[in-house]
């Protein structure tokens, strides 16, 4: 500790004027072999791990931060997509694409138009060798495929014999009728579920064991229905997207389960066309009707609901149906009226001249509105509406409606069922930037994220002025006044930089809540006006190498201290404020420990306790908590990048001073 | 005072201007030393002999809080799980600093732009790598586990499962190794060129180089990075916090956690107190040992005057 100044001095970087560098020896000339070449590259090979294991996570974490949320689950190393969706027919509605790759190799991308539920059954005739024994003797069921087939396999360990994988058929009292495994070959089918319940059931007997089964209709098979079922999903070729049409529910009626390409379906009609001519449902439900959020605030009016017509006239617009009546108007003409909401004193209405934009859009989309009263009417609105890639801002407006998409039976003559295992969903890179709005808008009790910004910048302000004003002045006085006793106070402020703060926090509460600075940021940048140690000893050192002989000349000029301290030091220990600022803006930006003990009101977090508070709340959104990580540490990390040889030498110094 | 005084009467009188001038330099810091070091320090030696709850008035409790101490198995969980912490974290760390600090010392293409990657991660806040690495280590979609898979390993629970917590948090430490890779590359551009070409000519190898002279001359410094990561690891707090809350059923609950929570969450000040003079007392006796134990390995150039 004691000889301070030349260790000061073997700091090259934080002196005024670097007066030499140290030349490397040309050492290689001495050992120029293999051996050296071999070491070097394996030092790279180590390196290049390391950084890996370094860069990676952080890479990873801005990866995750950009993604949907369904590719966090699903594809932890995926560049960041969007799933892609065919447009059905002219409509809003998108169905989710998937790839299929069918046996030649060849891909294609397809669209659920149904499901198909198999269950595994066993052809009565092929049933040869069978068992009647208690369940005990059996282990317990487990899926496998067989045959083409799924079946439920135990093993059965019989008081006498071998085990073997056997298959429970039926009860037999209390005991199980099972059949080996390697008797069932040639007699396990995998059909349809709705062929097995609509096959006439049947008692059948074989062996004197008893059986309920079922002969199904166009085989003639007679089977018993096993399981385990299992779900198909039936799929179309895009192309067949283009021909869906969206249809109201009441219109739709249906008409049996037929065959279509390899696999069958229910079939519909739809009223109004022949009876012979077949469609397919692809999707049911609640369609809601919108309008542009801008002609709603430009040109609707409340009105109180007496003033509305007894008998409003229902008229369609598009699919919404909406009630209309003519309104007098100041000079005595009629508008037509579009009735847009109703509460139970007051509607929402519009001229029928700006209904251009309303139109049904499926319920799913407009999930948690945001409210605006308009003339005290609460009006549900989206801002992020988006339909066919643009996005809108829409209200919610007038009654839902039952909507079916429907697809000609014509167009379906490619579809066929597939394992949904097999399909994958198809998708394209994108970058979730919203994720970082979605982020920093969240309400975290009654704050953002961007309060915690604003706080911490706050906080930095005020530590980088209480640094300022108290460090240069203590560290000027250390660095070149003699007085009585000055190297014991030294000494006491080396030792103030090894003390473990866990003694000083429970007094340290105690001062400030006599104080009632408790839950205020005072505790959190009021010690900066009264130094740091370590920035003092930082500064200190440096003032300490600039030549004295500059301070002369000004304080021959009459200068005082403080001008001395301003004129003069200030302006050679750039580097050295520097380093001092960047390093309050670190402690300061990544604090956690004191803001944790001192507040309790989100509003006054800073961005490192609002980060941890993030996560308690959000705990597994990873691309919304990912996202405010990379927020929380953009600042720092910036900084670092662009001042870096000050972080570096302060680190320096401080190791250099033991 | 008066020993302080005296020859402050002996001065000239520019000298004694002088005296004043630094005296009153000084003041913003010895205050500050003086009401949030000094005294803080005394009144939490003595707070730890009260049974002091939060909003009420501290009283005189003897050895209370001592012998609920020894009895306290929270106590004994949080000193066991952070011993065993500090053990893993301070020699890993340092080992992997100074591995990488010796691979950079070499003549190494692009120093600044590795030296950067390896800082980058300790630049970043402990809460901050707490949430990555909370993700990091997911058992599920985790990146570490991600991998393992990839290469047919069924990664463990890490922050879910009691074996692992702690282990996940020494990785957590061994990230951060920026400042004191810094600190040994400084110490190795130290060393002059001189010594190793001694070996050189002596016939030794590269062992024999990092045997004799680069750890004799880089002790000091690893000494240093010993105690500072040392006294650090005893205080762990945000980690644990963040990543684990302590858990699960208490597997990751540091010193620090625990001296939290008596204090802030049960409001037990006093007992909280006793907690923290145990601490300190442990890093000092561990501090000196350490610092003690340096004669024996730790080379000062001076010794050889």
């Amino acid at each position: 500790m004691a000889n301070t100044d030349a260790l000061a001095s073997n700091i090259t970087g934080l002196r005024p004027s670097e007066t030499h560098k140290k030349q490397g020896r040309p050492r290689a000339t001495l050992s120029k072999s293999g051996g050296r070449y071999l070491r070097l590259s394996l030092s790279y090979i180590l390196l290049i791990i390391g950084a890996f294991v370094m860069f990676f996570p952080m890479l990873w974490m801005l990866g995750a931060s950009l993604k949907p949320s369904w590719q966090i689950l699903t594809q932890p190393l995926g560049f960041p997509s969007e799933w892609i969706h065919v447009q059905a027919g002219n409509t809003v509605h998108g169905f989710p694409l998937w790839h299929h790759t069918d046996d030649d190799g060849e891909r294609q991308r397809v669209f659920q138009v149904g499901s198909r539920r198999y269950t595994t059954v066993i052809d009565v005739a092929g049933l040869t060798t069978m068992y009647s024994v208690p369940p005990e003797e059996l282990g317990t069921a487990e899926t496998i495929d067989f045959d083409g087939a799924r079946l439920n396999v135990r093993e059965w360990r019989p008081a006498d014999g071998d085990t073997q994988d056997v298959v429970a058929l039926a009860r037999d009292g209390t005991n199980l009728v099972i059949a080996p495994l390697d008797a069932l070959a040639g007699a396990v089918r995998q059909v349809a579920l709705a062929d097995v319940n609509s096959g006439a059931r049947e008692n059948i007997e074989v062996d004197d064991f008893r059986f309920q089964g079922r002969t199904l209709e166009n085989s003639g098979m007679t089977v018993i229905a096993l399981g385990p079922e299992s779900e198909r999903r039936v799929v179309a070729p895009e192309e067949a997207a283009a021909n869906v049409v969206l249809v109201t529910a009441e219109e739709v009626s249906r008409a049996g389960l037929r065959d279509i390409g390899e696999t069958e379906l229910e079939h519909y009609t739809l009223a109004g066309r022949p009876e012979d001519e077949y469609y397919i449902q692809l999707s049911s439900g609640p369609w809601q009707p919108i309008i542009d959020m801008d002609a709603v605030r430009d040109h609707a009016i409340a009105i109180p609901l007496d003033e509305l017509s007894p008998t409003p006239e229902l008229r369609a617009f598009e699919f919404a149906v909406l009630p209309v009546f003519a309104m007098s108007t100041a000079d005595s003409s009629e508008v037509e009226m579009a009735v847009l909401l109703q509460t139970t004193t007051r509607a929402l209405v519009i001229p029928v001249e700006h209904t251009d934009s309303i139109r049904l859009s499926p319920l799913g989309r407009l999930a948690e509105p945001f409210v605006e009263r308009l003339d005290s009417v609460p009006v549900r609105y989206r801002d992020d509406y988006e339909e066919l890639g643009d996005r809108y801002e829409v209200a919610i407006v007038g009654q839902q409606r039952d909507m079916t998409l429907l697809a000609p039976r014509s167009a379906m003559d490619d579809a066929f069922d597939v394992d949904p295992e097999v399909l994958g969903r198809v998708s394209q890179p994108r970058l979730y930037i919203e994720n970082y709005i979605d982020a920093l808008s969240r309400d975290l009790g009654g704050a953002t994220f961007l309060t915690f910004f604003r706080n911490s910048t706050v906080l930095v302000v005020l530590n980088l002025l209480g640094h300022f004003v108290s460090v240069t002045i203590v560290a000027y006085g250390f660095a070149r006044l003699r007085a009585p006793g000055k190297n014991v106070l030294f000494l006491i402020l080396l030792a103030t930089m090894m003390m473990p703060f866990p003694v000083l926090l429970i007094p340290t509460y105690e001062i400030f809540q006599s104080m009632g600075m408790i839950n205020t940021h005072w505790p959190l940048f009021i010690r900066a006006f009264f130094g740091n140690a370590f920035l003092i000893f930082l500064l200190r050192q440096f003032f300490t190498s600039i030549p004295v002989e500059l301070e002369d000349a000004a304080r021959i000029d009459g200068a005082n201290t403080l001008q001395i301290l301003w004129s003069v030091m200030l302006p050679l220990s750039k580097p050295a404020l520097a380093t001092m600022g960047i390093f309050t803006f670190w402690w300061t930006w990544n604090a956690f420990f004191e803001p944790y003990v001192y507040l309790s009101s989100t509003r006054l977090f800073t961005v490192s306790l609002g980060l941890g508070f993030f996560k308690s709340q959000y705990t597994y959104t990873y691309h919304l908590l990912m996202a405010a990580s990379v927020i929380a540490i953009f600042p720092i990390i910036t900084l670092f990048f662009f001042a870096q040889r000050y972080f570096i030498e302060g680190i320096q110094l401080s190791g250099l001073k033991g | 005072m008066s020993a302080l005084l005296r020859p402050f009467s002996n001065l000239s009188p520019s000298a004694r201007r002088e005296a004043i001038i630094f005296y009153l330099c000084v003041l913003p810091w010895f205050l500050g030393f003086i009401i949030f070091i000094a005294y803080p320090t005394g009144r939490s030696l003595y707070l730890s002999f009260t049974n002091y709850q939060i909003g009420r008035e501290p009283v005189w409790s003897g050895m209370a809080n001592f012998d609920r101490l020894v009895n306290d198995g929270d106590f004994w969980q949080s000193l066991r799980v952070t011993l065993l912490y500090v053990l893993g974290a301070v020699p890993g760390q340092s080992i992997i600093a100074l591995g990488i600090a010796m691979l950079l010392a070499q003549k190494i293409r692009g120093i600044s732009i590795w030296r950067t990657i390896y800082f980058l991660p300790s630049v970043i806040s402990a809460v901050a790598i707490a949430v990555l690495w909370f993700y990091v280590f997911n058992p599920e979609y985790g990146l570490v586990n991600t991998l393992l898979a990839a290469i047919g390993i069924d990664g463990p629970g890490w922050v879910f499962s009691e074996d692992w917590a702690l282990i996940t948090l020494i990785f957590m430490n061994w990230w951060t190794i920026g400042g004191q890779m810094v600190i040994y590359l400084a110490g190795l551009k130290g060393i002059p060129d001189v010594l190793y070409e001694a070996v050189e000519i002596d016939g030794g190898g590269s062992w024999a180089k990092f045997r004799h002279v680069t750890i004799p001359m880089l002790s000091p410094v690893i000494l240093f990075n010993l105690v500072l990561g040392f006294i650090g690891a005893f205080q762990i707090f945000e980690g644990p916090l963040v990543l684990t809350n302590g858990g699960p059923n208490k597997a990751t609950l540091t010193y620090m956690l625990n001296l939290y929570r008596q204090a802030f969450e049960f409001g037990n000040l006093g007992y909280a107190s006793a907690l923290a003079l145990v601490l300190f007392l442990i890093i000092m006796v561990l501090t000196v040992l350490i610092i003690r134990s340096s004669a024996l390995w730790v080379y000062y150039e001076a010794e050889q005057k």
